[in-house]
């Protein structure tokens, strides 16, 4: 057998072989996506109905400005640093003021030993609560009202 | 076994290099050390990305396996082309870490918008002083030993450079108007640029990718439908006063009016296409040398043709998987990260669609390199830098998004968690 037909016996072997691999290998990564996508679509069932809640902010000393934030994370860290998912520029506001989250379909807040303290519906805060739709936060100069989806076309 | 990519990509390491070594004559040892290393490397960085939580574990590996069937192809068609990709491709990993380690740990990427500019323009005049004609497009600066395309590496500057615009957008509430149409502008002037260099195929991508991100990130229809009005209108007038543009539509309409001359490179590729059949003829079997720029912008024909079209399908599935993990990276990214994310899946996606829709004639043929693949040390160099930046951000999301607060400062970091 010369060397060119040995050559040809490998090349045609491993031509399937690429094929076979390839294939392996693109398959394998779309589980992986696979697994991806189901383990996202996990987590919005877990969310309760109304998915997206959302907080108005409404600056105390500027009557005319609300800025609507959705709640689009199961944790939300509202403070004055920059590592918080909502920043409230106010000298009154901690740098880590409060922690809203998500759990057993509920939404809970929770003062974080901020300095002057977290108001809710205006009695100030020393353990967790839970949230309810209309609620309203006070942080500093700021006031938050905390809406479900389901009514921010009648107040919008 | 499919619970580990990385072992089948170790096993294509060792089949693609091992063909090579038997195919070439006489006997190339050096061949086999040089995959080793390759291969070494591209190991070691998956692994500090899997170890050491680098963001996305697939989009380093899927590209190594593009990388690794370009080298294997190039290879065959040139040893010499071969051996200098296998050099880039070892560049192109380390210039991968080296991105995303400066993208990463520094934040003042989003502050340098007229440093992308300036840039990007300084070097297309630099192309157009110096600039040598190569294959129709004067895009080529040559130094010597090293000949350089700056208009991969702008490629980069664009991305980067409109990032900064759409995410200032987005994160005014109240935007300016006059932002948006001063962006407009300056993709006016990258196009206006390589027009004049006679980068068609550059110019169609940077502008689709452009007309996406409005796509994306406007809110009215107003400047996507002015934009979209624009292109037809250009390719209008192209097609009608362009001669070179001519061509290439008619070859595109009937590649077989004159299969020896005009359309000898569209006509060459088909039959090559077609002669592989499924599976192929084989690594070394075919014939692709007969098709010109085989080893840049055909060499997907030369893959269909020794691997067959179930090889060409799998080399358009690796690209579909990898732009996949690019939009959902850009998916649970934030504000400029995430621009930045879609501009880059946005170019891989339109280059590899006009390149291999122009060799299989789907549509218009346009000289551009199919990223990974293709010969190149500017393409593959410049595309693994933009890997990187991707690469940095899917790092930054995932430390964003599974944990809000991993960033605080404070002590009490870990007392608040519920």
């Amino acid at each position: 057998m010369t060397e060119n037909q040995l050559f040809s016996i490998l090349s045609t072997f491993t031509k399937y072989c690429f094929v076979i691999l390839l294939y392996v290998f693109i398959i394998s990564i779309v589980k992986m996506i696979y697994k991806d996508m189901s383990s996202i679509l996990e987590v919005e069932k877990n969310l309760p109905d109304t998915v997206s809640p959302f907080l108005k902010i409404h600056d105390i000393n500027n009557d005319e400005d609300s800025t609507i934030v959705d709640l689009t994370k199961r944790r939300v860290l509202i403070g004055r640093s920059k590592a918080c998912d909502i920043r409230l520029d106010d000298l009154l506001v901690s740098s880590k003021h409060f922690l809203l989250w998500w759990d057993k379909n509920e939404w809970h807040i929770k003062d974080l030993n901020s300095k002057n303290g977290t108001l809710l519906n205006g009695e100030r805060i020393d353990e967790p609560y839970l949230l309810d739709d209309g609620d309203r936060i006070r942080a500093g100069e700021f006031e938050l009202e905390f809406k479900t989806h389901l009514n921010k076309k009648q107040n919008a | 076994m499919t619970k580990h990519p990385i072992i089948l990509f170790i096993i294509t390491n060792i089949l693609a290099f091992g063909l090579i070594f038997f195919y070439l004559q006489p006997h190339d040892t050096y061949i086999l050390i040089a995959g080793a290393v390759v291969l070494s490397m591209s190991l070691i960085t998956y692994f500090c990305i899997s170890h050491f939580r680098w963001g996305d574990r697939y989009l380093f590996i899927i590209a190594s396996m593009l990388v690794v069937l370009g080298v294997a192809m190039l290879c065959r068609i040139n040893y010499t082309i071969g051996v200098k990709q296998i050099v880039w491709y070892a560049i192109g990993i380390i210039l991968f870490t080296i991105s995303y380690m400066l993208y990463a740990h520094f934040h003042f990427w989003r502050n340098l918008q007229w440093t992308y500019f300036g840039a990007s323009v300084i070097l297309f005049i630099l192309t157009l002083i110096l600039g040598q004609r190569r294959g129709g497009a004067t895009n080529w600066i040559i130094f010597g030993p090293i000949s350089v395309q700056p208009s991969e590496i702008i490629k980069v500057l664009f991305a980067m450079f409109i990032s900064c615009g759409f995410a200032r957008q987005t994160e005014k509430r109240y935007h300016e108007i006059k932002e948006k149409y001063i962006i407009n502008a300056c993709v006016a002037i990258f196009c206006g640029f390589l027009i004049l260099q006679r980068e068609w195929g550059s110019t169609v991508v940077f502008y689709i990718t452009y007309l996406i991100m409005l796509f994306i990130y406007s809110d009215g229809w107003g400047l996507i439908s002015l934009n979209a009005a624009a292109l037809c209108a250009m390719s209008a007038l192209a097609v009608k006063f362009v001669a070179h543009i001519q061509t290439r539509v008619g070859n595109w309409l009937n590649p077989f009016a004159d299969p020896s001359n005009l359309g000898y490179q569209t006509t060459q590729s088909l039959f090559a296409i077609a002669t592989g059949g499924f599976f192929g003829t084989g690594l070394g079997l075919g014939h692709p040398v007969f098709i010109p720029e085989v080893h840049s912008d055909f060499i997907f024909s030369a893959i269909c043709e020794e691997m067959g079209v179930l090889g060409g399908f799998a080399i358009i599935l690796l690209f579909m998987v990898l732009v996949y993990r690019g939009y959902k990276i850009c998916i649970i990214a934030q504000g400029y990260d995430k621009c930045v994310a879609t501009c880059i899946t946005t170019i891989f996606g339109i280059q590899t669609f006009i390149i291999i829709g122009g060799v299989v004639n789907f549509i218009p043929l346009t000289g551009i390199t199919l990223p990974f693949i293709s010969y190149g040390g500017s393409s593959l160099t410049t595309t693994f830098i933009s890997l990187g930046l991707l690469q940095a951000i899917s790092r930054n999301a995932q430390l964003k998004y599974y944990s809000p607060s991993s960033q605080a400062t404070d002590d009490n970091a870990s007392e608040v968690t519920p």
